[in-house]
């Protein structure tokens, strides 16, 4: 849902103090915090991290443990971030692992992530799977599509089959932010769903990745039920080949659709606005 | 109320050569006093004396929302022996009642009433129950015999509640305000320092940190010839009563007895039900019809619409005939995300169409050295150069399509509601990113310049408050920035800019100047001079 009650934003901005988090260990020397921030596991790297930052400012890690969200005007909790270093990063990716905040702030704690100068993606990457909450799934989608293809890759390709369209939704969007046609037969496949919001991010990530084989696929979603999805048919079809797009029967057959946009894109494509 | 009353007698009609009744063809002006007549007024929705009572519902001490009127002796000059004034209340008979010596005459439940003719002026006075209520009194003098000698109507109407436009001057400016190193002073200073008095900054530790004053309130006036006035703060449902914003209304204005407050809807909100989703237009003639007090519009987001109560009352009113837009590409949802007016004393209709444009973002974009630094973007948007931006093909595809299905539509909406043409259109440059979790929708990735906060002020000078876009690569010489220079190359020429710094509190919180302030304006057209014909149906 898009559209939060002001009341539980601010309740939730609101969230008690944490307990200091158990997986520091403030012993560790330099030597030993450099040969984990070295390590090929990330685990281990954000182990380093996080020891450092207790160690450097242990007042600041605990201030952003329980630094609470601002209300943006959609109702939804943000960050607004005292600093943005790998330390700030490693306390807040910890927060985050943890799954005590509830699930709007943590998914504005992996919102605040992106905007930190350290390492993330690989932790939020590995906790997908074992993610419950379906909001902070598509947050974590969200937040890895232009992470490098390694980790983004499995996090889209398990989304587009998640249980919770929203999920199935932001993956298809995502992929077609990845502008890489190779997501195409994924992508054709969402077009599919049984849910018209997949459907239509599907049918707009098509024209993003340049996915000309798809067209056949794009014809077929110009006959959808859901206005969205005709609409994004025909937007993405113009992308993928414009002249080709202004001769296309089917595109030509919605310049009378029922709903304005589609009608009107339609249209515009076929160089008759 | 803001003036005492005056009488507010207003003949309709001037009588005509062919309405002379003494049978006088001479060419004479001589005017029948028997003409129908109007008294304007106000709802008495206030509490004049402070009791926590409306004043409709009392005989308030100090109640100065009852208009009076008379019927003056001329018109009982002629009248016959044992002959009756005889006068009924028609109409919104049950949101009217006339008065004579603070007694009800007449009303839903009394009369009508036939009086002795009266021997010099009669008194009486109306007052209205409910904003808009509209009805006559049907005046006839009446032979013994019980014929009509004479008759005439006067009508009764109370003002429409009237949304504020950009063309009126300030009177007081809002914003909420924290102190300390973590506060928004850049902000609040930005608007005292041009404004001084005018400017008012409520701490918003005490309302929940809420800083979105002008989705709570919309301020709106209600007025009647003599000066008459009364404002109505219409308290947004998005924020419970009397908690966070929600106190905001009666701790601003609840002592003021010429203020009122009211809510119009109830339930589980949406951001639809804030009000930098409801906006109104300057004047404008549409059709050849005029709406001297612009035309209200607000979005809806997919299913999501304002609340059917304020959307009927805003339809009830008539007289600024309101539509609605498709937002349905915003986050936040809100119409004052991309669109807005500016006045223009050059332009015809004095002011200008202000709306976002993709198309004119990236081709000033792209004029742009590739390699500007922008360490604000890098901090928070992902995008360190301004050639991360225009190399971005995902983002140029999505805003793209926000243009041609959501912006062009409602430029083509806004022309064809409010009569515009292209010559009364600014674009400005203007792009969109997605935000996280919200579905796919978008907020401005550069803040939205067409979210400001518009401020005429009676020494004739006006002032735009936008937010900085910091598309520089220093932190704080504005004169660096040339997106600020493009804008103010583009909006028009008198205009005072004022580049607010919003950019943690309100830009990366998803709104920008306008969201963060709020505006009570003067009223500078009188609905009965100029509106009636918004107003006035067979009905009445």
């Amino acid at each position: 849902m898009k559209h939060l009650l002001i009341i539980c934003a601010v309740a939730i901005g609101s969230t008690p103090a944490l307990a200091a988090p158990v997986s520091v260990t403030p012993v560790l020397s330099d030597a030993e915090l450099s040969l984990l921030a070295g390590s090929a596991d990330w685990q281990d790297r954000q182990r380093a991290a996080l020891a450092r930052a207790w160690q450097v400012d242990g007042d600041a890690a605990a201030a952003l443990m329980r630094l609470a969200p601002g209300t943006t005007r959609a109702g939804g909790p943000r960050f607004v971030l005292p600093a943005r270093d790998a330390g700030t990063t490693a306390v807040l990716l910890d927060r985050f692992l943890r799954g005590e905040d509830g699930e709007l702030v943590r998914a504005a704690l992996l919102d605040a992530l992106v905007r930190t100068d350290g390492e993330w993606a690989p932790g939020v990457a590995a906790a997908f799977t074992s993610e419950a909450s379906a909001e902070v799934r598509v947050v974590m989608v969200e937040v890895l599509r232009r992470q490098p293809e390694a980790l983004a890759s499995p996090v889209l390709r398990a989304a587009a089959k998640d249980a919770d369209a929203a999920v199935r939704e932001a993956s298809a969007r995502s992929m077609g932010w990845t502008e890489d046609p190779a997501w195409a037969p994924q992508l054709r496949q969402a077009l599919g769903d049984t849910d018209a919001g997949v459907r239509s991010a599907a049918a707009r990530a098509l024209g993003w990745v340049g996915a000309v084989d798809a067209w056949p696929a794009l014809v077929t979603a110009t006959g959808d039920t859901d206005a969205d999805v005709r609409r994004r048919a025909v937007r993405a079809m113009a992308r993928l080949d414009a002249a080709r797009a202004a001769e296309e029967p089917a595109v030509r057959a919605l310049h009378t659709d029922p709903d304005a946009k589609v009608a009107r894109a339609a249209r515009q494509v076929s160089g008759n606005p | 109320m803001t003036h005492r009353l005056a009488l507010t007698l207003t003949a309709l009609l001037a009588l005509g050569c062919n309405s002379d009744k003494d049978g006088d063809d001479s060419g004479g002006e001589a005017v029948d006093p028997w003409t129908d007549r109007a008294v304007y007024g106000i709802a008495n929705l206030d509490d004049d004396d402070g009791d926590g009572a409306a004043d409709w519902a009392q005989d308030a001490e100090g109640d100065d929302d009852r208009f009076g009127f008379t019927l003056e002796e001329a018109l009982f000059a002629d009248a016959p022996d044992g002959g009756v004034l005889a006068l009924q209340l028609r109409g919104n008979t049950g949101r009217i009642r006339v008065l004579s010596d603070g007694a009800v005459l007449l009303d839903g439940d009394t009369g009508p009433v036939e009086l002795d003719v009266p021997a010099g002026d009669l008194d009486l006075e109306v007052e209205f129950r409910t904003i808009g209520a509209a009805g006559w009194i049907a005046v006839e003098l009446q032979d013994a015999d019980g014929d009509v000698v004479e008759s005439m109507d006067v009508d009764l109407r109370a003002s429409p509640l009237i949304l504020n436009h950009h063309l009126q001057p300030v009177e007081r400016v809002f914003a909420m305000s924290a102190s300390g190193a973590d506060g928004n002073q850049p902000f609040i200073n930005g608007f005292e320092d041009v404004l001084g008095g005018t400017f008012e900054g409520f701490g918003m530790a005490r309302y929940g940190w809420d800083v979105w004053i002008q989705d709570e309130i919309e301020l709106s006036t209600m007025t009647a010839p003599g000066g008459a006035r009364m404002d109505l703060v219409i308290d947004s449902i998005r924020s419970p009563q009397g908690q966070y914003l929600g106190a905001l209304p009666d701790d601003v204005f609840g002592e003021d007895p010429d203020t009122v407050i009211d809510t119009w809807g109830s339930g589980v909100p949406t951001s639809q039900d804030s009000f930098g989703n409801l906006e109104v237009s300057p004047p404008v003639t549409v059709d050849g019809v005029s709406y001297p007090f612009g035309r209200a519009y607000y979005g809806h987001w997919f299913a999501d619409e304002m609340h059917e109560d304020m959307v009927a009352m805003l339809e009830a009113q008539k007289i600024q005939d309101p539509f609605e837009l498709d937002v349905g590409f915003l986050c936040v949802g809100h119409v004052d995300e991309f669109t807005t007016f500016v006045p223009d004393p050059s332009s015809d209709k004095g002011f200008r169409f202000v709306v976002g444009d993709v198309d004119l973002a990236y081709e000033f974009l792209e004029a742009q050295p590739a390699a500007t630094r922008l360490p604000r973007y890098a901090q928070d948007h992902g995008y360190s150069t301004i050639g991360d931006i225009v190399d971005d093909g995902a983002l140029r595809a999505m805003n793209e399509e926000i243009q041609a299905d959501y912006v062009e539509p409602a430029v083509e909406q806004f022309k064809a509601e409010l009569g515009l043409t292209d010559d009364d259109i600014i674009r400005i440059p203007a792009i969109f990113e997605e935000v996280r979790g919200c579905r796919g929708s978008t907020v401005g990735l550069i803040p939205g310049t067409a979210n400001m906060t518009v401020a005429p002020l009676e020494s004739g000078e006006t002032h735009l408050f936008m937010p900085d876009p910091f598309l520089r690569p220093s932190g704080d010489d504005q004169g660096d920035d040339p997106f600020i220079a493009e804008i103010e190359g583009l909006l028009p020429e008198g205009l005072d800019f004022h580049w607010l710094d919003d950019w943690d509190y309100y830009h990366i919180m998803l709104g920008e100047v306008h969201c963060g302030s709020n505006v009570v304006r003067t009223p500078i057209a009188d609905w009965w001079d100029v509106a009636l014909h918004l107003l006035v149906d067979e009905e009445d």
